[in-house]
Protein backbone atom coordinates (compact mmCIF):
# COMPACT_ATOMS: atom_id res chain seq x y z
CA UNK A 1 0.00 0.00 0.00
CA UNK A 2 2.73 2.37 0.94
CA UNK A 3 4.55 1.75 -2.34
CA UNK A 4 1.62 3.08 -4.35
CA UNK A 5 1.36 6.11 -2.10
CA UNK A 6 1.87 9.49 -3.70
CA UNK A 7 4.79 11.46 -2.46
CA UNK A 8 2.93 14.11 -0.52
CA UNK A 9 0.55 11.74 1.17
CA UNK A 10 0.81 10.30 4.68
CA UNK A 11 -0.89 7.40 6.38
CA UNK A 12 -2.31 7.98 9.85
CA UNK A 13 -3.12 4.95 11.93
CA UNK A 14 -5.69 5.33 14.69
CA UNK A 15 -5.46 3.61 18.07
CA UNK A 16 -7.81 0.86 16.88
CA UNK A 17 -5.73 0.16 13.80
CA UNK A 18 -7.67 1.87 11.04
CA UNK A 19 -5.57 3.70 8.45
CA UNK A 20 -6.32 7.02 6.79
CA UNK A 21 -4.52 8.37 3.75
CA UNK A 22 -4.18 12.09 4.15
CA UNK A 23 -2.36 14.80 2.16
CA UNK A 24 0.71 15.95 4.06
CA UNK A 25 -0.49 19.58 4.13
CA UNK A 26 -3.58 18.44 6.02
CA UNK A 27 -1.75 16.14 8.41
CA UNK A 28 0.76 18.79 9.41
CA UNK A 29 -2.00 21.03 10.72
CA UNK A 30 -1.34 18.94 13.78
CA UNK A 31 1.83 20.42 15.24
CA UNK A 32 2.69 17.09 16.81
CA UNK A 33 2.63 15.37 13.42
CA UNK A 34 4.40 18.31 11.80
CA UNK A 35 7.27 17.93 14.23
CA UNK A 36 7.50 14.22 13.50
CA UNK A 37 7.58 14.85 9.75
CA UNK A 38 10.17 17.60 10.07
CA UNK A 39 12.40 15.49 12.26
CA UNK A 40 12.06 12.76 9.65
CA UNK A 41 11.37 10.27 12.38
CA UNK A 42 8.14 9.34 10.68
CA UNK A 43 7.90 6.45 8.31
CA UNK A 44 5.05 6.48 5.81
CA UNK A 45 2.65 5.35 8.48
CA UNK A 46 2.22 7.58 11.48
CA UNK A 47 0.59 6.03 14.52
CA UNK A 48 -1.87 8.26 16.33
CA UNK A 49 -2.27 6.64 19.74
CA UNK A 50 -5.11 7.61 22.08
CA UNK A 51 -7.31 8.64 19.15
CA UNK A 52 -9.77 6.12 17.72
CA UNK A 53 -10.91 5.90 14.11
CA UNK A 54 -14.18 7.71 14.71
CA UNK A 55 -12.52 10.75 16.26
CA UNK A 56 -9.57 10.71 13.89
CA UNK A 57 -11.96 10.84 10.95
CA UNK A 58 -13.61 13.88 12.44
CA UNK A 59 -10.30 15.61 13.05
CA UNK A 60 -9.20 14.90 9.50
CA UNK A 61 -12.47 16.20 8.11
CA UNK A 62 -12.01 19.41 10.06
CA UNK A 63 -8.42 19.86 8.91
CA UNK A 64 -9.29 19.13 5.29
CA UNK A 65 -11.99 21.74 5.31
CA UNK A 66 -9.65 24.29 6.82
CA UNK A 67 -6.93 23.46 4.33
CA UNK A 68 -9.23 23.74 1.31
CA UNK A 69 -10.97 26.87 2.40
CA UNK A 70 -7.96 28.96 3.25
CA UNK A 71 -8.94 31.31 0.48
CA UNK A 72 -12.64 31.18 1.35
CA UNK A 73 -14.42 33.81 3.32
CA UNK A 74 -13.68 33.66 7.03
CA UNK A 75 -17.37 33.79 7.89
CA UNK A 76 -18.05 30.58 5.93
CA UNK A 77 -15.33 28.85 7.85
CA UNK A 78 -16.79 30.10 11.10
CA UNK A 79 -20.18 28.62 10.25
CA UNK A 80 -18.51 25.35 9.39
CA UNK A 81 -16.61 25.40 12.68
CA UNK A 82 -19.68 25.96 14.80
CA UNK A 83 -21.64 23.29 12.95
CA UNK A 84 -18.76 20.89 13.15
CA UNK A 85 -18.27 21.19 16.88
CA UNK A 86 -22.00 21.05 17.48
CA UNK A 87 -22.32 17.82 15.58
CA UNK A 88 -19.47 16.50 17.61
CA UNK A 89 -21.32 17.10 20.88
CA UNK A 90 -21.26 13.41 21.78
CA UNK A 91 -17.56 13.15 21.15
CA UNK A 92 -16.73 16.55 22.61
CA UNK A 93 -14.34 15.30 25.27
CA UNK A 94 -12.51 12.94 22.94
CA UNK A 95 -12.21 15.65 20.33
CA UNK A 96 -10.77 18.12 22.82
CA UNK A 97 -8.26 15.59 24.09
CA UNK A 98 -7.29 14.63 20.55
CA UNK A 99 -6.94 18.25 19.44
CA UNK A 100 -4.86 18.97 22.51
CA UNK A 101 -2.53 15.97 22.23
CA UNK A 102 -2.06 16.33 18.50
CA UNK A 103 -1.84 20.10 18.87
CA UNK A 104 -4.39 21.20 16.26
CA UNK A 105 -4.84 24.82 17.22
CA UNK A 106 -7.78 25.73 14.98
CA UNK A 107 -9.81 22.76 16.13
CA UNK A 108 -8.98 23.31 19.77
CA UNK A 109 -10.05 26.96 19.54
CA UNK A 110 -13.33 26.04 17.86
CA UNK A 111 -14.04 23.41 20.50
CA UNK A 112 -13.23 25.70 23.40
CA UNK A 113 -15.47 28.37 21.89
CA UNK A 114 -18.22 25.77 21.75
CA UNK A 115 -17.77 24.79 25.39
CA UNK A 116 -17.73 28.46 26.38
CA UNK A 117 -21.06 29.01 24.58
CA UNK A 118 -22.40 25.90 26.27
CA UNK A 119 -21.54 26.90 29.83
CA UNK A 120 -22.28 30.60 29.53
CA UNK A 121 -25.11 31.39 31.92
CA UNK A 122 -25.14 27.92 33.48
CA UNK A 123 -25.21 27.54 37.24
CA UNK A 124 -22.15 26.73 39.31
CA UNK A 125 -23.79 23.46 40.27
CA UNK A 126 -24.10 22.53 36.62
CA UNK A 127 -20.45 23.34 35.92
CA UNK A 128 -19.30 21.25 38.86
CA UNK A 129 -21.16 18.25 37.54
CA UNK A 130 -19.97 18.76 33.99
CA UNK A 131 -16.29 19.31 34.79
CA UNK A 132 -15.62 17.78 38.16
CA UNK A 133 -18.01 14.91 38.29
CA UNK A 134 -19.56 13.27 41.24
CA UNK A 135 -16.81 13.51 43.84
CA UNK A 136 -18.02 16.99 44.45
CA UNK A 137 -21.53 15.93 43.78
CA UNK A 138 -21.29 13.52 46.65
CA UNK A 139 -20.62 16.40 49.00
CA UNK A 140 -23.63 18.15 47.61
CA UNK A 141 -25.82 15.11 48.09
CA UNK A 142 -24.80 14.82 51.67
CA UNK A 143 -25.66 18.46 52.21
CA UNK A 144 -28.74 19.06 50.15
CA UNK A 145 -30.43 16.11 48.61
CA UNK A 146 -29.80 13.78 51.49
CA UNK A 147 -31.39 16.30 53.84
CA UNK A 148 -34.35 16.83 51.60
CA UNK A 149 -34.76 13.13 51.23
CA UNK A 150 -34.53 12.63 54.99
CA UNK A 151 -37.12 15.28 55.58
CA UNK A 152 -39.44 13.55 53.23
CA UNK A 153 -38.90 10.23 54.97
CA UNK A 154 -39.86 11.53 58.36
CA UNK A 155 -42.95 13.36 57.20
CA UNK B 1 -33.68 0.11 55.04
CA UNK B 2 -32.77 3.72 55.02
CA UNK B 3 -29.15 3.11 54.05
CA UNK B 4 -30.18 0.86 51.24
CA UNK B 5 -32.62 3.43 49.99
CA UNK B 6 -30.03 6.14 50.09
CA UNK B 7 -27.51 4.06 48.21
CA UNK B 8 -29.92 3.36 45.39
CA UNK B 9 -30.96 6.91 45.15
CA UNK B 10 -27.38 8.15 44.90
CA UNK B 11 -26.53 5.60 42.28
CA UNK B 12 -29.36 6.79 40.09
CA UNK B 13 -28.36 10.38 40.36
CA UNK B 14 -24.71 9.57 39.77
CA UNK B 15 -25.42 7.64 36.64
CA UNK B 16 -27.26 10.58 35.16
CA UNK B 17 -24.69 13.15 36.19
CA UNK B 18 -21.43 11.57 35.07
CA UNK B 19 -19.17 14.49 34.04
CA UNK B 20 -18.78 14.76 30.30
CA UNK B 21 -15.64 16.90 30.50
CA UNK B 22 -13.58 15.42 33.36
CA UNK B 23 -9.94 16.20 34.09
CA UNK B 24 -9.33 18.72 31.37
CA UNK B 25 -5.80 20.11 31.46
CA UNK B 26 -5.48 23.61 32.90
CA UNK B 27 -4.53 25.21 29.59
CA UNK B 28 -7.79 23.98 28.06
CA UNK B 29 -9.87 25.28 30.96
CA UNK B 30 -8.06 28.62 30.58
CA UNK B 31 -8.74 28.62 26.85
CA UNK B 32 -12.44 28.12 27.59
CA UNK B 33 -12.52 30.69 30.39
CA UNK B 34 -10.88 33.33 28.22
CA UNK B 35 -13.96 33.18 25.98
CA UNK B 36 -16.47 33.82 28.74
CA UNK B 37 -17.99 37.16 29.72
CA UNK B 38 -16.91 38.71 33.01
CA UNK B 39 -20.23 37.91 34.64
CA UNK B 40 -19.81 34.17 34.10
CA UNK B 41 -16.21 34.35 35.29
CA UNK B 42 -17.22 35.97 38.55
CA UNK B 43 -19.86 33.30 39.05
CA UNK B 44 -17.52 30.43 38.23
CA UNK B 45 -14.90 31.45 40.78
CA UNK B 46 -16.85 29.29 43.21
CA UNK B 47 -16.80 26.12 41.10
CA UNK B 48 -13.63 24.88 42.77
CA UNK B 49 -10.33 26.09 44.19
CA UNK B 50 -8.59 25.31 40.92
CA UNK B 51 -11.11 27.28 38.88
CA UNK B 52 -10.94 30.14 41.32
CA UNK B 53 -7.17 30.52 41.02
CA UNK B 54 -7.28 30.03 37.24
CA UNK B 55 -9.92 32.72 36.85
CA UNK B 56 -8.15 35.11 39.16
CA UNK B 57 -4.90 34.62 37.28
CA UNK B 58 -6.66 35.24 34.01
CA UNK B 59 -8.48 38.28 35.34
CA UNK B 60 -5.19 39.86 36.38
CA UNK B 61 -4.20 40.10 32.75
CA UNK B 62 -7.29 42.09 31.82
CA UNK B 63 -7.37 44.34 34.87
CA UNK B 64 -8.94 47.78 34.60
CA UNK B 65 -8.43 50.66 36.99
CA UNK B 66 -11.30 52.59 38.45
CA UNK B 67 -11.88 55.29 40.98
CA UNK B 68 -14.18 54.57 43.87
CA UNK B 69 -16.04 57.68 44.99
CA UNK B 70 -18.29 57.80 47.98
CA UNK B 71 -20.21 60.77 49.26
CA UNK B 72 -23.08 60.64 51.73
CA UNK B 73 -25.17 57.72 50.62
CA UNK B 74 -24.14 57.40 47.04
CA UNK B 75 -21.28 55.25 45.84
CA UNK B 76 -19.95 55.59 42.33
CA UNK B 77 -17.10 54.42 40.19
CA UNK B 78 -15.27 56.38 37.51
CA UNK B 79 -13.75 54.34 34.72
CA UNK B 80 -10.75 55.02 32.51
CA UNK B 81 -12.90 57.04 30.14
CA UNK B 82 -14.20 59.29 32.89
CA UNK B 83 -17.71 57.82 32.96
CA UNK B 84 -19.46 57.78 36.30
CA UNK B 85 -21.47 54.73 37.24
CA UNK B 86 -23.11 53.75 40.48
CA UNK B 87 -21.70 50.80 42.42
CA UNK B 88 -24.06 48.21 43.81
CA UNK B 89 -23.98 47.36 47.47
CA UNK B 90 -22.32 44.07 48.40
CA UNK B 91 -24.50 40.98 48.29
CA UNK B 92 -24.17 40.65 52.03
CA UNK B 93 -25.38 44.11 52.97
CA UNK B 94 -23.41 46.33 55.31
CA UNK B 95 -24.91 46.65 58.80
CA UNK B 96 -25.53 50.38 58.70
CA UNK B 97 -26.49 52.24 55.64
CA UNK B 98 -23.27 53.65 54.41
CA UNK B 99 -21.43 55.82 56.76
CA UNK B 100 -18.27 54.32 55.52
CA UNK B 101 -14.65 55.37 55.54
CA UNK B 102 -12.09 54.03 53.11
CA UNK B 103 -9.08 52.58 54.91
CA UNK B 104 -7.20 51.12 52.00
CA UNK B 105 -7.24 49.55 48.54
CA UNK B 106 -5.16 46.65 47.28
CA UNK B 107 -5.59 44.11 44.45
CA UNK B 108 -9.19 45.10 43.84
CA UNK B 109 -10.21 44.83 47.47
CA UNK B 110 -11.28 47.87 49.45
CA UNK B 111 -10.81 48.07 53.18
CA UNK B 112 -13.82 49.85 54.62
CA UNK B 113 -14.56 51.01 58.14
CA UNK B 114 -18.16 50.99 59.31
CA UNK B 115 -18.69 51.86 62.97
CA UNK B 116 -15.75 49.99 64.49
CA UNK B 117 -15.64 47.12 62.07
CA UNK B 118 -13.31 46.62 59.15
CA UNK B 119 -14.70 45.04 56.01
CA UNK B 120 -13.00 43.82 52.86
CA UNK B 121 -15.09 44.47 49.81
CA UNK B 122 -14.61 43.71 46.16
CA UNK B 123 -16.89 46.19 44.35
CA UNK B 124 -16.76 44.21 41.10
CA UNK B 125 -17.81 40.83 42.43
CA UNK B 126 -19.88 42.38 45.24
CA UNK B 127 -18.32 40.01 47.77
CA UNK B 128 -17.71 41.48 51.19
CA UNK B 129 -16.52 40.08 54.48
CA UNK B 130 -16.13 41.51 57.96
CA UNK B 131 -12.49 40.92 58.78
CA UNK B 132 -11.63 42.53 62.10
CA UNK B 133 -12.62 45.08 64.67
CA UNK B 134 -10.59 48.23 64.55
CA UNK B 135 -8.50 49.41 67.48
CA UNK B 136 -8.23 53.12 66.86
CA UNK B 137 -11.31 54.44 68.66
CA UNK B 138 -10.45 57.75 70.26
CA UNK B 139 -7.30 58.18 68.17
CA UNK B 140 -6.36 59.73 64.88
CA UNK B 141 -5.32 57.07 62.46
CA UNK B 142 -3.86 56.73 59.00
CA UNK B 143 -4.21 53.33 57.50
CA UNK B 144 -3.63 51.13 54.52
CA UNK B 145 -4.25 47.69 53.10
CA UNK B 146 -1.43 45.61 51.66
CA UNK B 147 -0.70 42.08 50.56
CA UNK B 148 2.09 40.08 52.14
CA UNK B 149 3.22 37.86 49.30
CA UNK B 150 5.56 35.76 51.44
CA UNK B 151 2.76 34.69 53.78
CA UNK B 152 0.03 35.01 51.17
CA UNK B 153 -2.20 37.15 53.36
CA UNK B 154 -3.68 40.63 53.53
CA UNK B 155 -2.69 43.01 56.30
CA UNK B 156 -3.99 46.27 57.59
CA UNK B 157 -1.46 48.84 58.78
CA UNK B 158 -2.47 51.73 61.02
CA UNK B 159 -0.45 54.56 62.45
CA UNK B 160 -2.34 55.63 65.53
CA UNK B 161 -1.81 58.99 67.13
CA UNK B 162 -2.96 60.50 70.35
CA UNK B 163 -2.09 64.02 71.42
CA UNK B 164 -1.28 62.84 74.89
CA UNK B 165 1.60 60.46 75.41
CA UNK B 166 -0.34 58.95 78.31
CA UNK B 167 -2.34 57.12 75.71
CA UNK B 168 0.66 55.83 73.87
CA UNK B 169 1.45 58.85 71.70
CA UNK B 170 2.34 57.51 68.27
CA UNK B 171 2.39 53.85 67.50
CA UNK B 172 1.74 51.48 64.64
CA UNK B 173 -0.61 48.52 64.69
CA UNK B 174 -0.46 45.77 62.12
CA UNK B 175 -3.52 43.59 61.80
CA UNK B 176 -3.32 40.13 60.30
CA UNK B 177 -6.60 38.96 58.79
CA UNK B 178 -5.57 35.36 59.03
CA UNK B 179 -4.90 35.26 62.77
CA UNK B 180 -7.30 38.11 63.54
CA UNK B 181 -4.67 39.65 65.77
CA UNK B 182 -3.09 43.09 66.09
CA UNK B 183 0.62 43.52 66.73
CA UNK B 184 2.12 46.80 67.87
CA UNK B 185 5.22 48.45 66.51
CA UNK B 186 6.24 51.24 68.83
CA UNK B 187 9.02 52.86 66.91
CA UNK B 188 7.44 55.20 64.45
CA UNK B 189 9.74 58.23 64.28
CA UNK B 190 7.49 60.33 62.06
CA UNK B 191 4.62 62.76 62.39
CA UNK B 192 1.56 61.86 60.42
CA UNK B 193 0.20 64.71 58.34
CA UNK B 194 -2.62 63.16 56.38
CA UNK B 195 -5.43 60.83 57.30
CA UNK B 196 -5.87 59.52 53.76
CA UNK B 197 -4.69 56.06 52.94
CA UNK B 198 -1.85 55.96 50.44
CA UNK B 199 -1.41 53.86 47.31
CA UNK B 200 0.12 50.40 47.02
CA UNK B 201 2.87 50.53 44.40
CA UNK B 202 5.42 47.80 43.76
CA UNK B 203 3.82 45.75 46.55
CA UNK B 204 4.55 48.46 49.15
CA UNK B 205 2.11 50.71 50.93
CA UNK B 206 2.95 54.44 50.81
CA UNK B 207 2.23 57.31 53.16
CA UNK B 208 3.60 60.81 53.41
CA UNK B 209 4.76 62.09 56.78
CA UNK B 210 6.72 64.85 58.48
CA UNK B 211 10.26 64.04 59.35
CA UNK B 212 12.27 65.94 61.91
CA UNK B 213 15.37 67.23 60.18
CA UNK B 214 18.63 68.43 61.65
CA UNK B 215 17.75 72.12 61.38
CA UNK B 216 14.50 71.46 63.22
CA UNK B 217 12.50 72.40 60.18
CA UNK B 218 10.21 69.47 59.50
CA UNK B 219 10.28 68.25 55.93
CA UNK B 220 7.86 66.07 54.10
CA UNK B 221 8.92 62.53 53.39
CA UNK B 222 7.29 59.59 51.60
CA UNK B 223 7.66 56.33 53.47
CA UNK B 224 6.75 52.83 52.45
CA UNK B 225 5.71 49.80 54.41
CA UNK B 226 7.12 46.44 53.39
CA UNK B 227 4.47 43.87 54.41
CA UNK B 228 6.91 40.97 54.17
CA UNK B 229 9.13 42.26 56.95
CA UNK B 230 6.66 44.62 58.67
CA UNK B 231 8.97 47.61 58.42
CA UNK B 232 8.82 51.20 57.25
CA UNK B 233 11.47 52.62 54.95
CA UNK B 234 11.95 55.93 53.17
CA UNK B 235 11.42 56.60 49.48
CA UNK B 236 14.13 58.77 47.88
CA UNK B 237 12.67 62.24 47.36
CA UNK B 238 13.15 64.65 44.48
CA UNK B 239 15.10 67.87 45.03
CA UNK B 240 12.99 70.80 46.21
CA UNK B 241 12.61 73.73 43.81
CA UNK B 242 13.25 76.33 46.48
CA UNK B 243 15.31 76.19 49.62
CA UNK B 244 12.16 76.43 51.70
CA UNK B 245 11.13 72.96 50.63
CA UNK B 246 7.71 71.75 49.69
CA UNK B 247 4.48 70.40 51.07
CA UNK B 248 3.09 67.15 49.75
CA UNK B 249 -0.62 67.35 48.93
CA UNK B 250 -1.27 63.77 47.95
CA UNK B 251 0.14 60.47 46.70
CA UNK B 252 -1.13 58.23 43.96
CA UNK B 253 -0.46 55.46 41.50
CA UNK B 254 -0.35 56.45 37.82
CA UNK B 255 0.09 53.46 35.52
CA UNK B 256 2.01 51.56 38.16
CA UNK B 257 4.33 54.47 39.04
CA UNK B 258 4.31 56.24 42.38
CA UNK B 259 3.33 59.88 41.99
CA UNK B 260 2.80 62.84 44.26
CA UNK B 261 1.57 66.38 44.09
CA UNK B 262 3.54 69.03 45.89
CA UNK B 263 3.40 72.71 46.60
CA UNK B 264 6.75 74.48 46.50
CA UNK B 265 7.34 76.96 49.29
CA UNK B 266 8.82 80.25 48.33
CA UNK B 267 9.29 83.29 50.47
CA UNK B 268 9.14 85.48 47.37
CA UNK B 269 5.50 86.22 46.64
CA UNK B 270 6.28 87.44 43.13
CA UNK B 271 7.40 84.05 42.00
CA UNK B 272 4.36 82.38 40.46
CA UNK B 273 3.72 79.49 42.76
CA UNK B 274 2.69 76.21 41.32
CA UNK B 275 1.33 72.90 42.38
CA UNK B 276 3.25 70.18 40.61
CA UNK B 277 2.42 66.55 39.96
CA UNK B 278 5.54 64.40 39.85
CA UNK B 279 5.97 60.79 38.82
CA UNK B 280 8.76 58.45 39.87
CA UNK B 281 9.35 56.65 36.57
CA UNK B 282 11.63 54.00 38.03
CA UNK B 283 10.72 52.85 41.48
CA UNK B 284 13.33 53.76 44.09
CA UNK B 285 15.41 55.98 41.77
CA UNK B 286 15.73 59.54 43.01
CA UNK B 287 16.75 60.81 39.59
CA UNK B 288 13.68 59.34 37.91
CA UNK B 289 11.21 61.80 39.47
CA UNK B 290 9.81 63.94 36.66
CA UNK B 291 7.21 66.70 36.65
CA UNK B 292 4.15 65.50 34.79
CA UNK B 293 2.28 68.80 34.85
CA UNK B 294 1.80 71.83 37.04
CA UNK B 295 -1.00 74.26 37.72
CA UNK B 296 -0.99 77.87 38.87
CA UNK B 297 -1.46 78.27 42.57
CA UNK B 298 -3.85 81.17 42.82
CA UNK B 299 -3.73 83.31 45.94
CA UNK B 300 -6.71 82.74 48.17
CA UNK B 301 -7.26 79.30 46.74
CA UNK B 302 -5.65 76.88 49.08
CA UNK B 303 -5.55 73.25 48.18
CA UNK B 304 -5.74 71.03 51.23
CA UNK B 305 -5.57 67.90 49.17
CA UNK B 306 -4.57 67.42 45.59
CA UNK B 307 -4.51 63.66 45.24
CA UNK B 308 -3.70 61.88 41.96
CA UNK B 309 -6.10 58.96 41.64
CA UNK B 310 -5.87 57.38 38.23
CA UNK B 311 -5.07 58.16 34.60
CA UNK B 312 -7.69 57.98 31.88
CA UNK B 313 -7.47 56.47 28.40
CA UNK B 314 -6.54 59.82 26.84
CA UNK B 315 -3.75 60.50 29.37
CA UNK B 316 -5.73 62.78 31.64
CA UNK B 317 -5.04 62.50 35.35
CA UNK B 318 -8.06 62.21 37.63
CA UNK B 319 -7.47 64.10 40.86
CA UNK B 320 -9.28 64.45 44.12
CA UNK B 321 -9.16 68.08 45.19
CA UNK B 322 -10.22 69.70 48.45
CA UNK B 323 -10.25 73.45 48.50
CA UNK B 324 -12.13 75.51 51.04
CA UNK B 325 -15.36 73.68 51.75
CA UNK B 326 -15.58 72.28 48.27
CA UNK B 327 -14.46 68.96 46.89
CA UNK B 328 -13.85 68.02 43.26
CA UNK B 329 -13.05 65.00 41.22
CA UNK B 330 -11.31 66.67 38.30
CA UNK B 331 -9.49 65.39 35.22
CA UNK B 332 -6.35 67.29 34.19
CA UNK B 333 -4.89 67.04 30.75
CA UNK B 334 -1.09 67.44 31.02
CA UNK B 335 -0.73 68.00 27.27
CA UNK B 336 -2.65 71.26 27.04
CA UNK B 337 -3.04 72.07 30.76
CA UNK B 338 -6.82 72.01 30.48
CA UNK B 339 -9.10 70.40 33.00
CA UNK B 340 -12.70 69.27 33.37
CA UNK B 341 -14.79 68.47 36.42
CA UNK B 342 -16.11 64.94 36.60
CA UNK B 343 -17.89 65.46 39.92
CA UNK B 344 -18.08 68.39 42.28
CA UNK B 345 -19.43 68.68 45.77
CA UNK B 346 -20.42 71.72 47.76
CA UNK B 347 -19.50 70.07 51.01
CA UNK B 348 -16.42 68.02 50.86
CA UNK B 349 -16.48 66.62 54.38
CA UNK B 350 -17.88 63.21 53.56
CA UNK B 351 -16.19 62.80 50.19
CA UNK B 352 -13.97 59.74 49.94
CA UNK B 353 -12.18 58.57 46.81
CA UNK B 354 -9.58 55.93 46.08
CA UNK B 355 -8.27 54.08 43.06
CA UNK B 356 -8.90 50.35 42.79
CA UNK B 357 -8.08 47.72 40.21
CA UNK B 358 -11.03 45.62 39.14
CA UNK B 359 -10.19 42.06 40.06
CA UNK B 360 -11.82 38.80 40.98
CA UNK B 361 -9.90 38.50 44.23
CA UNK B 362 -12.09 37.11 46.94
CA UNK B 363 -11.85 38.36 50.55
CA UNK B 364 -10.11 35.73 52.72
CA UNK B 365 -12.44 33.19 54.34
CA UNK B 366 -15.24 34.29 52.07
CA UNK B 367 -18.09 31.87 52.36
CA UNK B 368 -19.30 30.76 48.96
CA UNK B 369 -22.02 28.55 50.40
CA UNK B 370 -24.08 31.50 51.62
CA UNK B 371 -23.74 33.05 48.22
CA UNK B 372 -24.94 29.91 46.51
CA UNK B 373 -27.94 29.52 48.70
CA UNK B 374 -28.81 33.15 47.99
CA UNK B 375 -28.53 32.42 44.30
CA UNK B 376 -31.08 29.65 44.61
CA UNK B 377 -33.53 31.90 46.36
Amino acid sequence: MSSSLEKNMLILRSSDGEEFIVPEVVAVMSKAIKNMVEDECASNTIPVPNVDANILAMVIEFCKKHDESEAEAASDLKTFDSEFVNRGQEALYDLITAANFRDVKELLDALCQNVAEMIKGKSVHHIRIQFLGYQLFEILTSNFIWNIWCDRDFD
Amino acid sequence: MVTLGRGNKEKNIRAKLEPNLPNLPEEIILNILSRLPLKSLIQFTCVSKQWCSLIQGFAKSIQRKKVFVCIDNSINSIDEEGHVESILEPKEKFPTHFNLEIFGSCNGLLLILISDDLFLWNPLTRCSKKVMTSVHRGYYAVSGLCFDSSNNEYKVVMAIIHDSTNYGGKFVKIGSFRNKTWTSVYEFPYHVCSMISGPVVNGYLHWFVFKESSDNFPSHQIIYFDPRIDEFKEVPMPQPKHVDGYTILGLGDLNGCLCMSRFNHSSCIFVGNKVEVLVMKEYGMESSWIVLFSIEYLPGKIYDYFVPLCSTKNDEVIMKIFTGLKGYIRAYNPNDNSHRDILNFTYRCSLEAIMYEESLVVPPDYNFETEESEEKE
